[in-house]
């Protein structure tokens, strides 16, 4: 079933249509990478030439994002730590009764830490995971409720990551939520990457991986084609196939048995989407072709891409794929669509600008680059979307060997 | 400063490098390779018949002294850094690499090998680390705080935040137990260095709380184990977890090496190096000669498990020339 038919779709490039495109773009990259996940760039050709169809659901990273937008929609701009730890304990943690399934390692000593009684940022400095890409793969929302204003997306991804995060692993989060604010604003792949190095240290793994990702790009000076049509598994060319190699040399942690680093993911995503020049297909598929934590830099350059986008950038087979989750990882969050989510977070932007009833656009004024269509069209007539039959099943494969520890 | 309480402090880390279980894991490398894809597949047909003790480690055609009790990769690198001492650290780690292509490694040095050789320098080589947090400066910082030395240089080759910190305390503590062979003195000065709004500085405080309230060391393992492990994912060798498990034991055994090493062995998932660090700071306390002697007899001689070029030093002799 296809989920948009229901709806009418808003008009191309505005507030809501790029934060569609990012969460269905995030939804369809996690979707689409999650059977790739630690598996080496030469298994991955072995085994599907391109990978271009989704085969299964998503993982954690859609369902975490979900979460994350929910949060932004109850508190607006006043977003806290606390406010984040507070649903952690009301919404997360009564309805964990046995293994956590499908959370990383961030996540899961985030809750054992929570259980102790700690409160941010204890609770994301005290286990050692505080690195990881558990915020990075939800901090899409945040630069969807800041369009245009990489500094404000990245001031609240932090208040959320202090919670399970510390150190890079808050700055990957700060990266990819600036990268997405400066995408919904319109701005071209270049600047967006722009974007997200200016919201992070120069001095810190995070920027210095961007960099040398980006530097790996230009070197090669490859854009990997748009697929012609849906299932044409081909082999990449020589040129792809160099710039994937660049790409682990300039980035990837050798000697580490985890993926989920987060500057390494982070890089990936930034690099594959430059690579595709913003394109969603074209950045999605390279960024899942490089392994690692496929799904979550597959979600990272699709949230980046969609935002930039648009609904319509993301191909119509993907998006016919994915359904209401499933709430594998996060029961609160189950059976909630991200079409659903991008409409509310779309809405509570709209709602929480400052000075949005006196009509006065401050944020805006202030902002580092410009806006893109804020608070402008209707929401279309409610679809029937989160009832829907649910795609993909499984929310995670077997995850007996899986290096990001998801799936339990 | 106290010649005795130096070569305590190169001796006690020895010893309970010795006493806990994982020595005996990293002296196996020394053995063929075979002899540990032997150890995997048994560990398979174990999980496949539901068995539960293995017939393992063995020295099946090989020699048997790696399987004898002795020091591991801590004692090891700790002698290194006492050759190397003079030297520029980020040079001390290159030559080392030259000198040693197949050495083993935590993950924080390995990667920051890596990041040396990819031309990323101190201190992002030890902070553009996946594991910048664990305690393998911790460990080299027993000879600079023995010696009377900053460890801070060291530490930023390889650690970053908590591993740096971990050195920083435990060259603090090691340092004052050398001087006044008292270990309230020397978690006093650990603690000085280690802020509070840290992980591991959280973890210190909390540590010597619960040991304080155990108010002896094996009574201690319980509460530690509760308060301060990661049950979550078991890093053995973060310096946030392990240096606060030594500080605390060496507070709440009064110093004496005896009873707090065996109550850091005890906690399994640490005891790669808390034991070694408990081991450190007690050694320094008591003095060398306090250590009884079959344990120092049996953990002087270094393996070279981890670095080769070191096999067969005496990690006493060579504290003898730094005294």
């Amino acid at each position: 079933m296809t989920y948009r038919a229901a709806v009418t779709r808003p008009e191309a490039g505005s507030h809501r249509d790029r934060a569609r495109g990012c969460l269905l773009g995030l939804a369809a990259g996690d979707a689409l990478g999650a059977p790739a996940e630690n598996l080496t760039p030469a298994e991955i050709r072995r085994r599907w030439g391109r990978l271009t169809e989704i085969e299964r659901g998503g993982t954690d990273d859609t369902e975490y994002a979900i979460f994350a937008a929910s949060q932004l929609v109850r508190h607006g701009h006043g977003l806290t730590s606390a406010a984040v730890a507070a649903a952690y304990r009301a919404e997360v943690l009564p309805r964990i009764t046995g293994p956590m399934r499908g959370a990383g390692f961030s996540e899961l000593g985030t809750v054992e830490a929570l259980r102790r009684g700690l409160e941010p940022p204890m609770t994301g400095l005290v286990h050692q995971h505080g690195w990881s890409d558990g915020l990075a793969m939800r901090a899409a929302p945040y630069g969807i409720f800041c369009p245009g204003d990489p500094a404000e997306a990245a001031r609240l991804v932090a208040e959320d990551g202090r919670v399970s995060q510390s150190g890079e692993g808050v700055l990957g989060g700060r990266a990819v939520a600036g990268a997405v604010a400066a995408a919904m604003a319109g701005l071209p792949p270049r600047q967006v990457v722009a974007a997200a190095l200016s919201v992070v240290p120069e001095d810190s793994w995070t920027a210095r991986a961007v960099t040398r990702a980006v530097a790996a790009v230009d070197r090669t000076r490859h854009r990997p084609a748009v697929q012609e049509g849906p299932g044409e598994a081909r082999e990449p060319d020589d040129g792809e196939a160099a710039l994937m190699e660049a790409l682990h040399e300039a980035v990837v942690v050798r000697h580490y048995p985890w993926t989920d680093v987060a500057p390494e993911a982070v890089a990936l995503a930034l690099a594959a989407y430059l690579a595709g020049d913003g394109d969603v297909e074209a950045s999605v598929t390279f960024a899942v072709s490089l392994g690692r934590d496929a799904d979550t830099i597959g979600a990272i350059a699709g949230a980046v891409a969609g935002a930039g986008q648009g609904e319509g950038g993301v191909p119509e087979r993907w998006a016919a794929r994915i359904g209401p989750v499933a709430g594998t990882c996060l029961p609160v969050v189950a059976g909630r669509h991200v079409l659903t989510v991008a409409d509310e977070l779309t809405d509570a932007a709209a709602r929480h600008r400052p000075g949005a009833e006196a009509g006065d656009d401050s944020r805006a004024a202030a902002s580092t680059v410009p806006r893109g269509g804020a608070g402008d069209d209707p929401a279309p007539p409610p679809a029937d979307r989160e009832t829907g039959p649910r795609a993909g099943g499984q929310a995670d494969g077997p995850g007996g060997a899986s290096r990001t520890a998801k799936g339990q | 400063m106290s010649g005795d309480r130096i070569r305590g402090a190169f001796a006690g880390l020895a010893v309970g490098d010795a006493a806990g279980w994982p020595a005996g894991r990293h002296r196996s490398a020394l053995h063929a390779p075979w002899s540990r894809r032997l150890h995997r597949e048994l560990d398979a047909f174990a999980e496949e018949h539901r068995v539960t003790t293995l017939p393992v480690p063995f020295a099946l055609n090989q020699p048997v002294a790696p399987l004898a009790l002795g020091p591991s990769d801590d004692a090891e690198w700790l002698a290194w850094t006492a050759l190397t001492i003079d030297r520029p650290r980020a040079e001390a780690f290159r030559e080392l690499r030259e000198r040693n292509p197949d050495l083993r490694a935590r993950i924080s040095v390995a990667t920051a090998l890596d990041n040396l050789a990819r031309g990323v320098e101190p201190p992002a080589s030890g902070h553009d680390n996946p594991h910048h947090f664990d305690d393998a400066a911790a460990v080299r910082a027993v000879a600079f705080g023995a010696l009377g030395r900053d460890p801070a240089e060291d530490a930023r080759v390889t650690n970053a935040g908590d591993g740096v910190l971990g050195a920083l305390a435990m060259a603090a503590a090691v340092g004052a137990a050398v001087a006044t062979g008292s270990a309230g003195q020397a978690v006093e000065a650990a603690l000085a260095v280690l802020p509070e709004d840290t992980a591991i500085g959280h973890n210190a405080r909390l540590a010597i709380e619960v040991a304080r309230a155990a108010g002896d060391p094996f009574a201690a393992v319980p509460a530690l184990d509760a308060a301060l492990l990661d049950h979550v994912y078991s890093y053995a060798v973060g310096a946030a977890q392990t240096v606060p498990v030594a500080l605390a034991l060496a507070e709440v055994s009064g110093g004496a090496l005896g009873r707090a090493v065996p109550a850091a062995a005890c906690l399994a998932p640490l005891a790669d190096s808390a034991p070694a660090l408990t081991g450190a700071i007690t050694g320094a306390c008591g003095g060398f000669e306090a250590i009884p002697q079959g344990w120092t007899a049996s953990a002087r001689t270094l393996a070279g498990c981890c670095l080769p070029h070191l096999a067969g030093t005496d990690l006493i002799e060579l504290t003898e020339e730094l005294v």
